[in-house]
């Protein structure tokens, strides 16, 4: 097994809850998708699955060992955890904090220990799959969005890792780059990339994904279906706030 | 420990504390400060262009921001930059005056960090003497060059590096005649008791070899990258001259020479002055200050040439240091202006994305090689504790707001009790009278719904740091003389010495619970309100808002950058990796929030916010905001009447 959680809680610094007893099972080669409104948790969920902050109780295991802050110090879990899983954040921007995008792309790998070379190697090829070559030479944070999110997927891709996270990825890109990440995603999926999106784009859901986790307003995980039926399950959406329930004056 | 010290200690070092200087001295600061802001005030809104306002809201915030980054230096300790050299570049000496002074009126009036009655002081040290000196040594080598030369780069690293020792030097005296200047009766020093021998040495031979090099590094680092990526700060055109030499070998012997001189000319006219010369002026020699010398000087870590008495010695010392810094700083120039500039990539035109997966990336990775594991962690965990500190700080908001006793008093009430208190304070001879007034403080902390624990704790933490280095060598005996009260570890501790000693400690606790439970209780704006009330100018109150917008947007921006790097560092950092990120990431979070200010500021104006339009609107004292501001007034009157009993 992947990840298994818990009775996963989170709750934040001023005390107001994140995350509520949320219990899950991923699996290598599972197509993940994570929905919920805004403010549902999406986010802190992804950020826990990632070991950037760790919950506040219950147990988050990644190939059977817990993921906490103490395991995530132990040199070589830590190198395990951090080269197998890879997270494309949901502000591009914040993710970029090198001076130039091959310095960007190449600090994952040169963290790997590789030689120059082979950075080299892996940079032009990343830069390659997603067509940004010519941005090699520019700083980051001077980009259009969407060449932003682009680096930042590089910046992720270029460590190879087994499981890749996103946090919406298709916001703020225009019809043609969604439909663009959308192949790109099914590429990587096809490559055998475990693959956990979290959206609340709907009507990209079902190319990117086959095993839906849906959280409700109260930070709970409230259902874990086939993308197909949460889809065909109006009532749930609803509940869960995605879509906007009919109005009185149609029930009239 | 709780990341609250760690947080606070990591950025103290010219800071000085409340009750470390007399309230003559700080007096005397805060006047000599006062026709400086006017001036700066005039001369900042004469040049500056209502766009570039917010540059200096943002070069202000960039400085609280870069004070947070931890560069490894010298045996295993950390410094942090100042900035004020950088924005004096950036920006020009007098508008970084005005940004270092609200860089450092936000930290202690926010953040309770520095002193608020030490607040001119250090102002004179941080936001005069520092963007002054560092920008006339930066001009003086930088010449006509254009940016991004060697020498313009060099010459801002060295600028930097004498902004940081002159800054230092000024702190080191401010709190080198304390002694002299007050003392008791009997020559007991009543604040800083160390006199110039040893506050000089300690304060600027550490910032000669590890906070002035920390200085240096981050300002090349952020200019070399500004000057590179936004053109428009040029005021040539730049032009990237990689191989040039360096010929600066003249001028850099000149200003290296100066070191020394100046210092000896301080060495004779402090040293001499300080016991003999001041003998005869003020009458007496304090006691105590000469056995303070032979008690402490091997105690300061970093003053290496202790041994080694004599002025050509000190001067060898000091020239040495100094030459290590220089060399440090143009070792990192080449590195800087080396890197990146010549591309490897052959640039394709946009668009044409290689469909295939490559084929690495359908296999596993290969094992990591052991060398890359075996690093130390240091960098990553002194980041996220500061996260948290940032985040507890920040907290001090929501105490604000919560229905408490302090909260519902007046702003301008509070602020004429609690600066009454905290004069007082600065006053105070009795232990008993700062021993209420901290059980006050806490009473009142208990009825404003702060939550205790985490304030004691904060509390407790500012004093064992700033306190014990100062109050244990004074207990002392051979410190201070009198009968021993007991001995520990072979060492004399005497009553005398026990009083002076818990008389500083409780002067700092009382001071920073003081200030803390201020800041604590008063929402932001509230307190810019009051200060607008009590004639603080309007240009430098609306860059003061704006600079506490951006602060949350550099705090917000830097936390994510700390998070996005900590997902993709495999194992620990090493510490070259520690001080790219340090000097990169000072430049990019500037070039990020630069990007950034243009759309807040078109926001703020669609939405007609103008700062300056508003009137201050109070409700009318009631009651028992007289009564809030009484019970400071009275302090001051109680420690007045004190004083007078005890000159009888």
């Amino acid at each position: 097994m992947l990840f298994e959680a818990t009775n996963l809680e989170y709750r934040y610094t001023d005390g107001t809850p994140g995350l509520q007893g949320m219990s899950f099972a991923i699996q290598a080669g599972d197509r993940v998708a994570i929905l919920g409104a805004n403010g549902s948790g999406k986010s802190t969920l992804l950020r826990v699955l990632d070991g950037l902050i760790f919950p506040s109780s219950g147990l988050l295991t990644f190939r059977d060992k817990p993921v906490t802050e103490l395991s995530l110090k132990a040199s070589a879990f830590n190198q395990e955890f951090r080269q197998s899983v890879g997270f494309v954040f949901q502000n591009a921007d914040a993710q970029l904090f090198n001076a130039t995008v091959q310095e960007e792309v190449g600090f994952g790998p040169r963290q790997l220990g590789l030689s120059e070379a082979e950075v080299h190697g892996r940079v032009s090829d990343v830069l390659g799959f997603l067509g940004i070559q010519h941005l090699a030479e520019r700083p980051p944070f001077r980009l259009s969005g969407g060449e932003k999110r682009k680096v930042a997927i590089a910046s992720v891709l270029s460590m190879n890792p087994e499981v890749l996270i996103f946090d919406e990825p298709f916001l703020g890109l225009d019809p043609r780059s969604q439909s663009w990440l959308v192949r790109t995603l099914e590429q990587l999926q096809a490559a055998g990339k475990t693959t956990i999106v979290a959206t609340h784009t709907l009507d990209t859901v079902p190319k990117i994904a086959d095993k839906a986790f849906v959280l409700s307003e109260s930070h709970e995980l409230v259902c874990v279906d086939a993308v197909s039926a949460v889809l065909a399950d109006k009532q749930l959406l609803m509940a869960a706030n995605l879509i906007e329930a009919p109005t009185m004056a149609v029930v009239h | 420990m709780s990341s609250a010290y760690h947080f606070r200690n990591e950025r103290s070092n010219v800071h000085i504390p409340d009750a470390y200087l007399s309230p003559a001295t700080e007096a005397v600061a805060t006047l000599v400060m006062v026709p400086m802001w006017v001036v700066a005030s005039r001369k900042t809104a004469c040049e500056l262009t209502s766009k570039q306002a917010p540059l200096l809201s943002i070069g202000a915030a960039f400085c609280f921001a870069i004070q947070m980054f931890n560069i490894p230096a010298i045996g295993g300790t950390t410094a942090h930059a100042l900035g004020a050299v950088l924005l004096a570049i950036l920006v020009g000496p007098w508008a970084a005056m005005l940004g270092m002074t609200l860089t450092l009126a936000i930290q202690a009036l926010l953040f309770g960090d520095g002193g608020i009655l030490s607040l001119g002081a250090n102002c004179f040290d941080m936001a005069l003497v520092a963007p002054f000196a560092g920008y006339a040594v930066y001009s003086l080598i930088a010449g006509k060059s254009s940016n991004l030369t060697p020498r313009r780069l060099f010459a801002a690293g060295l600028g930097a590096y004498a902004g940081a020792v002159c800054a230092s030097l000024s702190a080191g005296v401010l709190l080198g005649v304390q002694p002299s200047i007050a003392h008791d009766a009997i020559g007991h020093a009543l604040y800083c008791p160390f006199g110039l021998h040893v506050t000089v040495p300690a304060m600027v031979l550490s910032h000669l070899l590890v906070a002035g090099p920390a200085e240096a590094i981050i300002t090349v680092a952020t200019l070399g990258y500004l000057w590179k990526t936004f053109p428009e700060f040029s005021r040539e055109s730049a032009t990237v001259r990689v191989g040039t030499k360096m010929r600066l070998a003249g001028k850099l012997a000149w200003v290296l020479a100066l070191t020394p001189i100046g210092l000896w000319a301080t060495g004779t006219a402090f040293g001499e002055w300080e016991l003999s010369e001041l003998k005869q002026m003020v009458g007496y020699e304090p006691a105590g200050i000469a056995n303070a010398h032979s008690v402490i000087l091997p105690l300061l870590p970093d003053y290496s040439f202790a041994g080694l008495s004599g002025k050509p010695w000190e001067i060898l010392g000091y020239l040495v240091s100094a030459l290590i810094g220089c060399c440090v700083i143009a070792l990192f120039t080449r590195r800087i202006l080396g890197r990146g500039t010549s591309s490897s990539f052959d640039l394709l035109k946009p668009g044409i994305p290689s469909s295939a997966v490559p084929n690495w990336m359908t296999l596993p990775n290969p094992p990591v090689a052991t060398s890359a594991l075996q690093r130390t962690r240091w960098f990553e965990s002194t980041l996220l504790k500061m996260r948290t500190a940032i985040e507890k700080t920040f907290a001090a908001e929501e105490v604000a707001r919560k229905p408490g006793f302090l909260q519902s008093i007046h702003p301008m009430a509070k602020s004429v009790g609690f600066a009454s208190a905290i004069v007082a304070t600065g006053l105070a001879q009795s232990e008993q009278f700062l021993a209420f007034l901290i059980a006050s403080v806490l009473v009142a902390a208990a009825g404003s719904q702060v939550p205790l624990r985490s304030f004691i704790e904060r509390v407790v933490g500012s004093v064992l740091f700033f306190g014990l280095i100062v109050a244990a060598p004074i207990s002392m005996k051979s410190v201070t003389s009198g009968p021993v009260a007991f001995s520990i570890l072979g060492l004399d501790i005497s009553t005398s010495g026990l009083h002076c000693a818990s008389m500083i400690l409780l002067r700092l606790a009382a001071g920073i619970s003081l200030a803390m439970l201020w800041n604590l209780t008063t929402r932001w704006h509230e307190m810019l309100r009051s200060l607008k009330t009590l004639g603080v100018p309007q240009f430098f109150l609306a860059t003061a808002a704006l600079t506490y917008r951006y602060l949350f947007v550099f705090i917000e921006t830097l936390a994510e950058m700390v998070e996005a790097r900590t997902s993709r560092q495999v194992g620990a950092c090493s510490k070259v990796q520690a001080r790219q990120f340090a000097g990169n990431g000072g430049a990019i979070l500037f070039a990020k929030s630069l990007a950034f200010t243009d759309e807040m500021h078109l926001a703020m104006q669609s939405r007609s916010v103008d700062v300056s339009s508003k009137k201050p609107k109070f409700t009318a004292w009631k009651p028992r905001d007289f009564g809030a501001a009484l019970t400071g007034i009275l302090c001051l009157v109680v420690i007045a009447l004190l004083g007078h009993i005890h000159a009888f």
